[in-house]
């Protein structure tokens, strides 16, 4: 079986999460494996957050908000973004990469531009492979036997 | 795990020494260690372990050291944190619990990390007597913003490097489980004590040096009751004053600024350390080097124990230490763990009370490499 990447995104409720919505009324495909959570603005989403996305076993996390002057909350964004830079120094340091980590800028017309976003992260993450923390889940199988 | 809720497990005398010296009780007179006490002795014990008041408790050993029958309270609010974590109860830890979620991750045996990135252009080995333990060092870079803390590592190697130590860094270390421990998180701090003893095993060293008070007093005290060490543990002040005294290492002493002392509470009233940087601060500083009023046993806690309390109290009590030590005439205040510098460089930092002009926190490395004399 390939192997199918688990992302996580984090979505700001104005830009990024109707973005997503416009990829989907326009019926493009993208990874189902990409989760979304919607959070009022990107300024919301704390390192901590992040961390522990990779700690429970995520191969990547996306932060999707505005463009840089579109926030809705003046600077949201551009805290994201710092955020983002110190958590990637995190990753690099414990081995993982800072490349399972970033920040995209898609506003709420830009659906196609959400879906070739999230496409394209998905294909990196495919090469660079699962991320090391991820605890093997169990086979239906496996499953089936428990119960 | 057992309570020590009975009077023979507690020697309390109630007289209410502790809350008159401890910190915390200096700016919210509510808390009050004596009063908690007085509970665990009625055998109110499940009171404190759901109240807010044990995860308040700075362990900054104060009461300790007042003390007339040798209670441990601190012992007693570990225990207790303890078993609120075992119950689910466990209190959220500032930042997100951000240092928790780190430290659960490197316990996982699969991590490799790639940490060494500071120390490149200085000497280190990969097998040999020594162990330079860094700590979370190369982390704080990008979590605490107000300082940069890999300087610390690069400095401690410097004087290692000065003194003819090539020491052993290694990947494979892992954070020491402080806060874990300190948190109630025991199960985590298992599995760090566990990879970090085989890690530093497996490169041969017998003695590990550490330039944090913090992993100094873990991995000595905390590791040891684990199990039984293969190694020596040292912080970096006890040897750079021995290597300064037998002449090894030989300091300008011609500093341009006034230096005075913060005592950390596990360098000091935990394991005792208070004459060894005060020697290197003499050699150092010469003349420059002047004491607050409140040192060695004595010393005011950095407002935040094992980041489980970081509040408006936290704020009053850091700006009464800067405040002393700006009293002193000193434009720099040394201490010997990173964390007290994190705590005074975030408030220095952010939002002080009042502005604190001309005054910066160092650790004692740095200043002890700038003046070094090769």
């Amino acid at each position: 079986m390939s192997y199918e990447p688990d992302i996580l995104g984090f979505a700001c409720n104005w830009c990024g999460y109707a973005g997503a919505d416009g990829a989907g009324q326009a019926k493009l495909q993208y990874p189902t494996n990409f989760r979304i959570i919607r959070v009022m603005c990107l300024g919301r989403v704390d390192p901590s957050f992040i961390l522990r996305a990779f700690e429970d076993g995520y191969d990547g996390v996306a932060l999707i908000g505005c463009h840089i002057g579109d926030c809705h909350y003046v600077s949201g964004n551009i805290n994201a973004q710092d955020v983002v830079k110190h958590v990637q120094g995190i990753l690099d340091t414990m081995g993982l990469g800072r490349a399972r980590l970033r920040i995209e800028e898609v506003s709420s017309a830009e659906g196609p531009v959400f879906a070739r976003v999230v496409n394209a992260f998905k294909d990196e993450l495919v090469a660079m492979g699962p991320n090391p923390l991820k605890v093997a889940k169990p086979t239906f199988a496996q499953e089936e036997a428990q119960l | 795990m057992s309570k020590p809720v009975t009077s023979a497990e507690l020697p309390c005398i109630q007289c209410n020494k502790c809350t008159h010296v401890c910190p915390q009780n200096m700016i919210d007179p509510t808390f009050s260690p004596r009063g908690y006490l007085l509970k665990a002795l009625m055998g109110e014990g499940e009171a404190l372990e759901a109240g807010p008041e044990i995860w308040q408790c700075l362990t900054c050993l104060k009461c300790r050291e007042a003390c007339p029958s040798s209670t441990d309270w601190v012992g007693l609010v570990k225990s207790l944190r303890q078993e609120a974590k075992e119950q689910d109860q466990c209190f959220e830890c500032k930042h997100g619990r951000l240092m928790q979620i780190l430290q659960r991750m490197m316990a996982n045996p699969s991590l490799k990390q790639d940490r060494l990135g500071w120390a490149e252009g200085l000497q280190y080995a990969e097998q040999g007597e020594w162990f330079y333990f860094t700590g979370c060092l190369p982390y704080f870079d990008n979590m605490f913003t107000a300082n940069s803390h890999t300087s610390i590592a690069q400095a401690t190697l410097k004087l290692l490097n000065a003194g003819g130590v090539v020491p052993v860094l290694s990947n494979d270390e892992r954070c020491c489980g402080y806060e874990c421990l300190w948190n109630g998180d025991k199960e985590t701090f298992s599995k760090l004590a566990k990879l970090n003893i085989e890690a530093i095993a497996a490169t041969g060293a017998k003695k590990v040096v550490t330039s944090c008070a913090e992993c100094f007093r873990t991995l000595k005290s905390d590791y040891a009751e684990e199990q039984e060490l293969p190694f020596e543990v040292v912080h970096s002040v006890t040897l750079i004053a021995e290597w300064a005294r037998e002449g090894k290492l030989r300091f300008k002493g011609d500093a341009e600024t006034g230096v005075t002392y913060h005592d950390p509470c596990r360098l000091g009233r935990y394991e005792g350390i208070y004459d060894a940087p005060r020697e290197i601060l003499k050699a150092v500083a010469g003349e420059r080097f002047t004491e607050m009023a409140r040192i060695k046993g004595d010393a005011i806690c950095c407002g935040v124990g094992n980041f489980s309390n970081c509040d408006a109290n936290t704020k009053f009590l850091q700006h009464d230490r800067l405040m002393e030590a700006k009293g002193t005439g000193s434009e720099v205040m040394v201490t010997t763990c990173p964390k007290c510098r994190i705590h005074y460089g975030c408030y220095l930092d952010g939002r002080p009370i009042e502005p604190i002009d001309n005054l910066v926190v160092k650790d004692i490395t740095e200043i002890a490499a700038e003046a070094l004399e090769l």
